[in-house]
């Protein structure tokens, strides 16, 4: 099916769409992939028990590294934590 | 619930081997996504295996709240990881736009120019008028949807489109 485009910006990218239509991921993505998610801990596992004021610091340290990685942060923190919107992507 | 979302609610519960299904069922989409908006598929590999990481965090620590599909959830995790990686580029620039010079990629060599002459095309552009330019043209997503991933008005994304063009037709009067 060919199309008529008044614009050439227009005409360009549908030939660039349809050059780049079957671009993939390299052999063995998927497996990076899963092995990189199982090297992620699972939430709630791994934790240790200490006394408050062991962990008082450390979590004074954290709680201001989180206020600075969300000022610093752009839109993706927000993707994760709602997917928010009813405009559902055809798929 | 569709079947991506019956493996998100398998990996909440703790089987994380149903993530697999999610994978292998987006991840041709989602580096074609990246890939177009970076301009090679290494690139685009990082940032899908990097939102990947954060989407089972996210449906681990029970924060997808599921209004939207997984599948669309995941595209906009992905859409706005290759757009901050896009800002990081465009601050500590490389001479090439980082486009791989050789043929590691996966697919045909014609595939890999494609993606060269989409990204040298847009190089100019800031990384917000060169994402909202791929997601219409290329990924022909409309205004909304676009809206929608950026997190931005329609007539944000309407602005950013217009000037993207002018830049382009500006780009191709120059030479």
């Amino acid at each position: 099916m060919s199309h008529e485009y008044e614009d050439p910006i227009d005409a360009r990218f549908s030939d660039l769409a349809q050059r780049t239509h079957d671009v993939q991921a390299r052999a063995g993505f998927s497996a990076r992939v899963m092995a990189r998610v199982a090297a992620e801990p699972r939430a709630g596992l791994g934790l240790v028990r200490l006394r408050a004021w062991h962990v008082l610091p450390f979590s004074a340290l954290a709680a201001l590294s989180v206020l600075w990685a969300v000022s610093a942060s752009s839109a993706v923190n927000e993707e994760l934590a709602a997917s928010y919107d009813d405009v559902e992507l055809e798929w | 619930m569709d079947k991506l979302g019956e493996a998100a609610t398998l990996v909440r519960s703790g089987d994380a081997a149903a993530f697999q299904r999610i994978v292998d069922a987006t991840s041709s989409r989602l580096v074609r996504l990246g890939a177009r908006i970076l301009g090679n598929v290494a690139d685009a590999e990082d940032v899908v295996q990097e939102g990947y990481v954060k989407a089972y965090k996210a449906l681990v620590g029970g924060e997808f709240d599921g209004k939207a599909s997984v599948a669309t959830w995941l595209y906009r995790i992905v859409a706005n990881q290759a757009i901050d990686a896009l800002r990081r580029r465009q601050r500590q620039p490389k001479p090439t736009d980082s486009v791989d010079e050789g043929q590691s990629d996966a697919g045909s060599a014609e595939e890999h120019f494609a993606l060269r002459e989409l990204s040298e095309w847009m190089s100019e552009l800031p990384a917000e008028q060169r994402a909202a330019l791929v997601l219409k043209a290329v990924e022909g997503l409309t205004s909304a949807e676009i809206a929608a991933i950026m997190q931005c008005s329609e007539g944000a994304v309407e602005q950013r489109l217009v000037r993207a063009r002018a830049a382009l037709r500006q780009r191709s009067l120059k030479s």
